[in-house]
């Protein structure tokens, strides 16, 4: 007896050969499963080894912060968005007081402006670390993980040397920032800086030409450019199907038109696109780090009027605000109402992974489950910031 | 893929025998402790004689984990009697109390270690004068639980 | 030596045509300074008035449709009327450009009575921002035409616009909640949604169920 099977996505028949629907299985995987980096659950209808559907179930944490946002004055906003991406909460702050600048339009001192792009840039770095070795440990290599968490510790202890804390900052403040840096940290920077481009290199010799690595990653996982286009990707997952978009290029905040750096692209859109964008992209920050600290000018590290204690008396004019910032894992865009007062109106959060993890149905339905946590895996997703 | 076959394997070999000599990244914890930063924002703390009972620290705290409790310390200070309480085990360590302290009275202080054999978190403003190891002092002893 | 290294490994996915043989490590961003960069603020950063550029298209497309226009820091806003927001929507992805849809989302105005549909569109081409807004009744059915057929990406969107406003979205593939469980009573984000607390527990199947009280196996 014989069955045709459609997948869904693929458009591609499938023909059994058996008894009835034995060969059929619903399968369940997470919410605890540790590949899903979280509490992603998802339902996976399979067919032999075959996924056909794939359905990710959300909710499992969230926090409703939308509300939250509502109940207190705008600034107690700010400590509550280092929780949604808990891998780059500087990103976090810097989308939501992008958002508040252009709201309260506020002129943010040049070191300030200065010191986001280091602060961000390592930030960046930190969560591809993170990226790399969690990446491995689903791969099932245990080797990147102790290297890059070598590294990633590195970064974290600047940044804890900078804003004082590891994973929580709370490091922006609208029109500035809390601290200007502590003395001798420009020079601790660019010597980790240093050490951590030999380290990039050995890392590069370790993974990118890896035969294993190679063979286990193309092909799989491929989307084109107007699938991920219309899916609404963003980042790393959109630029390695061959779409430059980069909002620090194409819609520059900060002092980032200033910075001279390359958009990484691969035409892949496969697995291994993905994760090339991301290793090269960590080339780029290098560069960016340095050329910041070559030109961090002096000055006021906050604007006049939003520091000290009147952090909390933030009053924004009666208007609606998006402002969307480049964060390791895409775009982060906050959409703010004030109603002018000193509580917001609405704050929306559109989360870089929320749209990426959409295309996890279209990238695995047709393979196995092996090459599902792989997929997932190289989508590099925070479920902090999808359930919010 | 490589040209040569088997090459990025031995490259792979070569990364990791690079790494063998060097010093090691962790810490075995309770015996060794990494130290934190300067600026690190662990527990809160209250220097008592200079609270002023303003209140901006409760208006700042974003989770209401610090609040004003009636005390009486140093009415020539603090005319009100109030000073904050905070229940360290709900606190997100933010830091904006300390920011908006207009006499820099409330603070946060480097301790991290929390841990407690009683489920009691709130502080009132007697224990946030104290460290933390004062306060696991006086506690009663509770064996393991 | 390291330099050969990773030129031979730049050569190996050489089809993509835009990057020369061994480009990885060196920079090939244009070095020449733009002079206006150095000034502080930049002219063209923030405040600048909305570009109508896209708007009077549209205005000329729908005619009685367009409502009005506004400005929302800088990006201009259209305001639709709900029924035709699938066409005009459709005509600034096909005809303008919008290739992008950013997110969609509501904001509930209760005094006025109000449901405030969102959709941030953004441009890869010409780099341009466009917002559409529509006004559905809060107190109606609240129903509006999904963008699934334009976007894909707007599908779990408008599920979050559903679960948490209460939106339906006519001819959306797969309209149930995303965050919250099925059977969890109200839309958390309507400004006049009762903050009773609710528990969810688990039934034989896995499945979640939403109780009024806690007990045991719930949480």
């Amino acid at each position: 007896m014989q069955e045709q099977v459609k997948v869904a996505a693929r458009g591609t028949t499938w023909t059994l050969e058996g008894e009835g629907r034995e060969r059929f299985m619903d399968l369940n995987m997470g919410p605890q499963h540790p590949s899903t980096h979280g509490v992603l659950r998802l339902k996976l209808h399979l067919n032999g080894e075959v996924v056909e559907r794939c359905e990710p179930v959300l909710g499992y944490l969230h926090r409703a912060k939308e509300k939250i946002a509502e109940k207190g004055q705008w600034i107690k906003f700010m400590p509550i968005t280092d929780r949604m991406d808990y891998i780059a909460g500087i990103y976090n702050n810097w989308g939501y007081a992008r958002a508040m600048e252009e709201l309260h339009e506020i002129e943010v001192p040049e070191r300030a402006e200065y010191l986001r792009v280091v602060s961000g840039e390592l930030q960046r770095l930190a969560s591809h670390y993170l990226f790399l070795g969690t990446f491995g440990l689903d791969l099932g290599m245990i080797t990147p993980f102790f290297y890059s968490f070598g590294d990633r510790e590195k970064v974290l202890g600047l940044i804890e040397e900078l804003t004082g804390a590891r994973l929580t900052i709370t490091y922006f403040r609208f029109g500035g920032v809390k601290w200007d840096a502590p003395e001798g940290w420009f020079d601790r920077v660019e010597s980790t800086v240093d050490e951590l481009e030999a380290h990039h290199k050995e890392m590069w010799d370790l993974l990118v030409e890896n035969d294993i690595l190679n063979m286990r990653l193309r092909g799989v996982g491929v989307m084109t450019e107007e699938e991920a286009v219309s899916l609404g990707c963003t980042g790393p997952v959109l630029r390695a199907t061959g779409k430059e978009y980069d909002i620090r290029k194409d819609d520059p905040y900060g002092v980032y038109p200033r910075m001279r750096f390359d958009v990484p692209t691969e035409t892949t859109g496969d697995c291994y696109g993905r994760f090339m964008v991301r290793i090269r992209e960590m080339k780029e920050s290098f560069k960016i780090i340095r050329q910041a600290l070559r030109e961090m000018p002096d000055g006021p590290i906050i604007a006049k009027g939003f520091d000290g204690s009147k952090i909390i008396r933030t009053k924004p004019p009666n208007k609606e605000s998006y402002g969307r910032v480049e964060t390791p894992k895409g775009e982060l865009g906050f959409w703010l109402v004030s109603d002018n007062s000193m509580k917001p109106y609405r704050v929306k959060a559109r989360g870089h992974s929320f749209s990426n993890l959409h295309c996890l149905p279209l990238l695995v339905e047709g393979s196995t489950i092996a090459d599902t946590v792989v997929s997932l895996a190289s989508l590099d997703i925070v479920l902090g910031d999808i359930d919010r | 893929m490589a040209s040569i076959p088997l090459m990025g394997i031995f490259k792979g070999m070569a990364t990791t025998l690079k790494h063998l000599g060097r010093p090691k990244d962790t810490y075995e914890y309770p015996e060794v402790k990494r130290g934190v930063a300067e600026r690190w924002r662990g527990r809160i703390a209250l220097r008592l004689d200079r609270c002023i009972g303003c209140s901006m620290c409760a208006q700042a705290c974003p989770n209401g984990s610090c609040t004003m409790t009636d005390f009486e310390h140093n009415p020539d200070a603090n005319k009100k009697g109030t000073y904050p309480q905070v229940e360290v085990a709900k606190c997100i360590y933010c830091g904006f109390c300390e920011e908006v302290c207009p006499v820099e009275c409330i603070h946060v202080t480097r301790e991290y270690e929390l841990a407690r054999y009683q489920r009691g978190a709130l502080y009132s403003p007697v224990m946030l004068d104290k460290t933390e190891n004062q306060i696991r002092a006086e506690e009663p002893e509770m064996g393991d639980p | 030596m390291g330099d050969l290294e990773e030129k031979s490994a730049a050569e190996k996915d050489v089809e993509e045509p835009g990057r020369a043989p061994g480009a990885i490590w060196t920079s090939t961003a244009k070095e020449k300074e733009d002079p206006k960069a150095k000034e502080w603020p930049f002219p063209a950063m923030h405040y600048m008035p909305a570009y109508t550029d896209d708007v009077d298209p549209l205005k000329e497309a729908f005619g009685n449709d367009i409502v009005s226009d506004g400005d929302l820091s800088g990006k201009p806003v259209v305001y639709i009327h709900p029924d035709r927001a699938l066409d005009v929507l459709s005509h600034a992805k096909k005809t303008l450009g919008f290739e992008h849809l950013s997110f969609v989302s509501c904001c509930d105005y209760p005094k006025e009575g109000i449901l405030e549909m969102h959709w941030q569109l953004y441009s890869y081409s010409t780099g341009r921002h466009l917002v559409v807004k529509a006004h559905l009744d809060r107190d109606g059915a609240k129903r509006v035409a999904s963008v699934t057929p334009l976007w894909t990406g707007a599908n779990w969107h408008e599920r979050e616009a559903w679960d948490l406003f209460g939106v339906r979205f006519d001819g959306h593939p797969d309209l149930k909640r995303i965050f919250l469980p099925d059977g969890w009573r109200g839309h958390p984000l309507l400004k006049d949604y009762d903050e009773t607390e609710q528990f969810i527990g688990m039934d034989e199947r896995g499945e979640d169920v939403v109780y009024d009280t806690p007990g045991p196996g719930r949480w």
